[in-house]
């Protein structure tokens, strides 16, 4: 009889009114005697539209309930009843109860309200004074109260019946009806006394009384106008239409599998030879997929408020049956992330808003005695940073001792005495996330749950996330959990080990080392390998090891102590080394499920298709963990000394860093003329040529989409800056649409396989994976008319002829990308990772080498120390050598002269490096090239 | 690819009474011929290279790409205790389907589909050792050789985590 559909768009409708109803009556209370009666207005609204479908749906209860409600509101509307936090708890109460009753519908007549009913009504009873015109509203159970005066029982059901029109009405989308007793004049004055609350309001009532109402709806809202625009009705902004979350998630599904697909696509068009106009095509349906797919992930982002409004009604709660004063300031609650991580977030944030409330925030007399203010202060903040969204909750409490930690971790059997001793303060506060460390002797109704912190650890890691920890004793506490944007899609860097592919995700990831013998090196200590970074000591895990024979084709036994790249990895408070035998790619993955046969496994967290069509599992750095034993009580850590911090860094970078839309690239300083910032219309298009108009010429301009994979569509901002530099002759221009930094990096990584043309590398810098252009590739991909052109011969490497050339480099990244350069054109390359190495070849087999190419800063032997062997070696005292620094190193240049160093060249500038070693690779086997110039 | 069956139901062991006729696909697994019901086959695939997974139990292979869906792949010559895991080359992948989940076998020999005739089926034998006797539902009879009828259902519950207990990784 009634209709469904009606009463689950009640439902729906009902919801979202009471989901702002809490927050708003919290604010009211806060308010006090200050009533804002927009914000009182917007309540009773809200109340009053529920009553009145309610009554049409012959929801009795429900309607009755509001009823009282709607009639405290009125009250406080009207100034007659003071907002205090025992009227407002009558009132959230029975917004709770409302709720309830919404979401079970069907139950909701066979429910018993009376005791809230009651409560009500006894608010508006409490002021008889201010009550001369007699009871307001109607009274539930309880016959003997005073019957309601004509006006207000006329009041009241007209408001039943005009929500009921309302409910009819919705699609219009019209300003409900204000009805304000005192204003509305009562059609039809009834009588006879008010029936009692508890029956409905007769269906005939509502039915029947629509056509004299009219003149009083459009009464009230002249009398009383008013357009809050908290009522979702009033408000059109933006046209919305319901989607059912089965159809974005199966979207979501459909756009992972394009992406998957776009990679197969992208990575084979690389492979083979093809047609030119496919580059284009496949290049607009990878920048289609990734906005749609960026589009499809919008639809499943929430603000996070969601999940922060409930915590007001939460922090009052428990500000009153712990005694204390708390206030609570939200920051960040526009912040979105993907629905099913404000979903799975909830629980744990509880847990510790909980846990700040009752163990951090002071009772008042403490924090008086301490000199605080008296009320305690909770801060939950929600923002964005580098991709991730960060909550922090901050108290200004007691703060947590290290101390008294430690010593109840002793005490709980977690760690021994002499762990205690070792372990710094910072490791110390994470043991509250240690299973077990629960404080069972605090277990108070507020946050002893049987929930520890472990298990809020465990819960913000498995959606990717970290949970940090700091505190100073006396001034309060800060959680930071860093949380993934999404779970969907996941930048991860592809790695290997023993010849099977594994994503471990970008989160995880810090940094990318090569170790170099020096200030980056591999060591042990008690039998146990670590990797001395920086003057710190981070634990090395071998993941061949963990992940034991399960790898495929693992014949490879141990090599020498990590020379692989290795990743410093973050897991938590865990931070490792973790070694690898190659880091390929970094790629969007998108994560499919393992079957039912292999939930539950220790390492693995899923699995992913890569672009080649290979499956790759994702690694679980919380498994790798805890398989590896690692555990921040190694005292090791803590070990490590200053000394080594000094310890100079060899293979530092200056580097450029700039965005193209979220990409991120970074190109050597080294090579960069000048850095120009120009106004964007001040680019020219010549066919699909950029040109700009600079000192009396023309600049040819390149962009980094011109020749890479970007995200970015190739939009300008109004100023963009122009990276000046010079190749084949040619002064070009590479346009840096957002100009970070100049900084010196650490180049560590690098992949012969994988990596694009035009990209000399990866490197991770702040987090992020940043693309080491390599400008001659990109140029000559972009350009490469200019290369076939014949060039003016010093400036053209490719006329010499091939040599047999030395390459003593401890920088992998530079030796791959050099000897790659070189071989390409036909040269024989030997490489050496130290100058010692390099001495022992040169010493027994000097004589073939045309040239040597050698750096200046390596372990073992430096550049100068070879080179003067060299020289005084007979077989070797003419064979050319250039020597390889960077611009700052100028002092040097000096000394490798004086030591016999036949040239310089600048690492990153291969045109200029490549043409020196045609011009001096002639020297001696081959006829002398007629270009004896220096650059 | 033979299509999934539409009422591809694992428990296919109650509809062994006479009257539906029963098809199954058979296939070798180590000299051993073997059937299975082809309501439970999804198709057959030339064997693909599988990925291992890391600190899975003994009788998973790994897992394959099977048109952008990742499936688990059963060592059945693990799982059913047959003896020297042969070369995989040039052999087929059985793909079944249990609920809508897909599992991979990969199999050697001739692979057939056999109607059978419920005159020449007879119960399991009790002096059948090559297999596991719980997984077998009946052996079927042919004028030369005999052909082990696995019961699905069975098969499937051997090769979940609860059945065998899974081992644990090495700790480094």
């Amino acid at each position: 009889m009634i209709d469904q559909e009606l009463v689950a768009e009640f439902v729906q409708e009902s919801s979202e009114h009471l989901a702002d109803v809490e927050t708003q009556l919290l604010h009211i209370e806060a308010l006090g005697e200050n009533i804002d009666d927009d914000l009182v207005n917007t309540v009773f609204r809200a109340v009053h539209s529920i009553k009145g479908a309610a009554g049409f749906l012959d929801l009795t209860r429900i309607n009755q309930l509001a009823h009282c409600m709607e009639g405290v509101l009125n009250k406080i509307r009207e100034h007659e009843l003071i907002p205090d936090p025992y009227n407002v708890d009558v009132l959230l109460r029975a917004a709770d109860r409302l709720r309830s009753l919404v979401e079970d519908v069907a139950g909701s007549n066979a429910t018993d309200n009376t005791d809230l009913c009651n409560a009500l009504f006894e608010l508006l009873e409490q002021k008889p004074a201010a009550a001369s015109e007699g009871g307001d509203s109607s009274e539930p159970v309880d016959g003997t109260e005073p019957a309601d005066t004509p006006e207000q029982r006329v009041g009241t059901d007209l408001a039943t019946a005009e929500a009921g029109v309302d409910a009819l009405q919705r699609e219009t989308a019209a300003e409900p009806p204000e009805p304000t007793p005192e204003l509305t004049p009562g059609p039809t004055p009834t009588p006879e006394p008010a029936p009692p609350a508890a029956t409905p309001p007769p269906a005939a009532d509502t039915a029947a009384d629509p056509e004299p109402k009219p003149p009083a709806v459009e009464a009230s809202p002249k009398a009383e106008p008013d357009d809050t625009p908290a009522r979702p009705a009033a408000v059109a902004p933006d046209p919305t239409i319901r989607v059912s979350v089965n159809v974005l998630d199966r979207l979501m599904n459909l756009a992972g599998e394009l992406v998957l697909s776009r990679n197969q696509l992208l990575r084979g068009l690389e492979e083979d030879d093809h047609d030119a106009s496919l580059d284009t095509i496949a290049g607009r349906l990878d920048q289609v997929t990734t906005q749609m797919q960026e589009a499809i992930m919008q639809t499943r982002m929430q603000p996070i408020s969601t999940v922060f409004n409930k915590f007001p009604r939460i922090i009052r709660t428990l500000s009153q049956s712990l005694g204390k004063k708390i206030e609570l300031s939200i920051e960040g609650g526009e912040v979105e992330t993907d629905k099913t991580i404000i979903e799975a977030i909830a629980d744990p944030l509880t847990h510790l808003i909980r846990n700040s409330c009752d163990h951090g925030i002071e009772t008042p007399e403490r924090r008086e005695a301490a000199g605080k203010s008296v009320t305690g202060g909770v801060r939950l903040r929600a923002s964005h940073q580098a991709g991730k969204v960060v909550i922090e909750i901050m108290d200004d409490g007691a703060g947590m001792d290290p101390q008294k930690l430690k010593d109840r971790a002793v005490e709980r059997g977690l760690l021994t005495h002499a762990a205690a001793a070792a372990m710094g303060d910072q490791e110390a506060l994470h043991l509250i996330f240690r299973p077990g460390f629960s404080t069972a002797a605090e277990v108070t109704d507020v946050s002893g749950r049987g929930v520890g912190m472990d298990v809020v650890r465990t819960n913000i890691e498995q959606l990717g996330g970290t949970v940090e920890l700091d505190s100073v004793v006396g001034s309060g506490s800060t959680v930071r959990i860093t949380l993934p944007l999404t779970l969907a899609i996941m930048p991860s860097m592809i790695v290997t080990v023993g010849g099977a592919p594994y994503a471990l995700p970008q989160v995880n990831v810090i940094e990318l080392v090569q170790p170099n013998g020096q200030d980056k090196r591999v060591e042990r200590v008690h039998d146990v390998e670590v990797l001395r970074l920086r003057g710190q000591l981070l634990p090395l895990v071998r993941l061949r090891d963990v992940l034991g024979d399960a790898t495929t084709g693992g014949a490879r036994s141990d090599g020498p102590a990590a020379t692989g790249p290795l990743m410093v990895v973050e897991n938590g408070r865990h931070q490792f080394a973790l070694a690898v035998d190659e880091v390929l790619d970094s790629e969007e993955i998108v994560v499919k499920p393992l079957g039912r046969h292999l939930v539950d496994l220790p390492l693995i967290s899923g699995s992913t298709i890569l672009g080649n069509g290979r499956i790759a599992m994702i690694l679980d750095l919380g498994g790798i963990t805890d398989a590896a034993g690692i555990d921040n009580g190694d005292a090791e850590t803590a070990a490590a000394d200053s000394e080594a911090v000094a310890e100079e860094a060899t293979d530092m970078q200056r580097l450029v860093l700039f965005s193209h839309g979220p990409d991120r690239f970074a190109l050597s300083m080294d090579i960069v003329r000048r850095i120009e910032r120009i106004a964007s219309d001040r680019i020219d298009s010549v066919g699909n040529q950029r040109l700009l108009q600079y000192r009396g010429g023309t600049l040819p301009l390149v962009g980094v989409e011109e020749g890479l994979r970007c995200v970015g569509d190739g939009g300008l901002p109004p100023h963009v800056h122009i990276i000046v530099y010079s190749v084949c002759g040619h002064e070009v221009g590479m346009i840096a649409p957002d100009l970070h930094d100049i900084s010196d990096c650490d180049l560590v990584l690098s992949n012969r396989h994988g990596v694009e043309p035009g990209v000399a590398g990866l490197v991770v810098i702040d987090g992020i994976t940043t693309r080491v252009l390599d400008l001659y590739g990109l140029t000559q991909r972009v350009r490469p008319d200019w290369f076939d052109v014949a060039m003016p011969g010093a400036d053209d490497p490719t006329p010499s002829k091939p040599m047999d050339i030395l390459f003593a480099e401890d920088s992998r990244f530079f030796r791959n990308f050099l000897r790659d350069a070189l071989t390409e054109i036909g040269h024989r390359v030997t490489e050496c990772p130290d100058g010692q190495h390099a001495w022992e070849i040169i010493r027994k087999d000097g004589g073939r080498y045309d040239l040597i190419l050698t750096d200046i800063e390596m372990p073992k032997m430096d550049g100068f120390e070879l080179t003067r062997r060299i020289r005084g070696q007979a077989s070797t005292a003419d064979t050319p050598i250039i020597a390889l620094s960077t611009l700052s190193d100028r002092a040097s240049i000096q000394r490798g002269m004086d030591a016999g160093v036949t040239n310089y060249q600048v690492k990153m500038n291969k045109p200029s490096l490549l043409a020196a070693i045609a011009r001096f690779g002639g020297g001696k086997h081959s006829e002398t090239h007629p270009q004896a110039a220096t650059a | 690819m033979i299509p999934p069956a539409p009422n591809a139901s694992p428990s296919v062991t109650s509809n062994t009474d006479e009257g539906s006729p029963r098809r199954v696909v058979t296939f070798g697994l180590n000299d051993v011929l073997l059937g299975i019901d082809i309501r439970v086959v999804q198709e057959i695939n030339r064997t693909l290279d599988y990925t291992a997974v890391p600190g899975s139990p003994r009788h998973i292979a790994g897992v394959v790409n099977l048109r952008g869906n990742v499936v688990t792949v059963i060592d059945a010559h693990e799982l059913l205790r047959l003896t020297a895991p042969p070369n995989h080359d040039g052999g087929h992948n059985l793909i079944l389907t249990f609920d809508g989940e897909r599992i991979g076998i990969p199999v050697e020999g001739e692979l057939d589909i056999l109607d059978i005739d419920p005159a020449r089926l007879s119960p399991r034998p009790t002096n059948l050792r090559a297999i596991d006797a719980r997984l077998i539902e009946s052996v079927y009879l042919r004028d030369n050789d005999v052909v082990i009828l696995l019961d699905p259902d069975a098969f499937l519950a051997a090769t979940l985590p609860s059945a065998e207990s899974a081992e644990l990784p090495r700790a480094a």
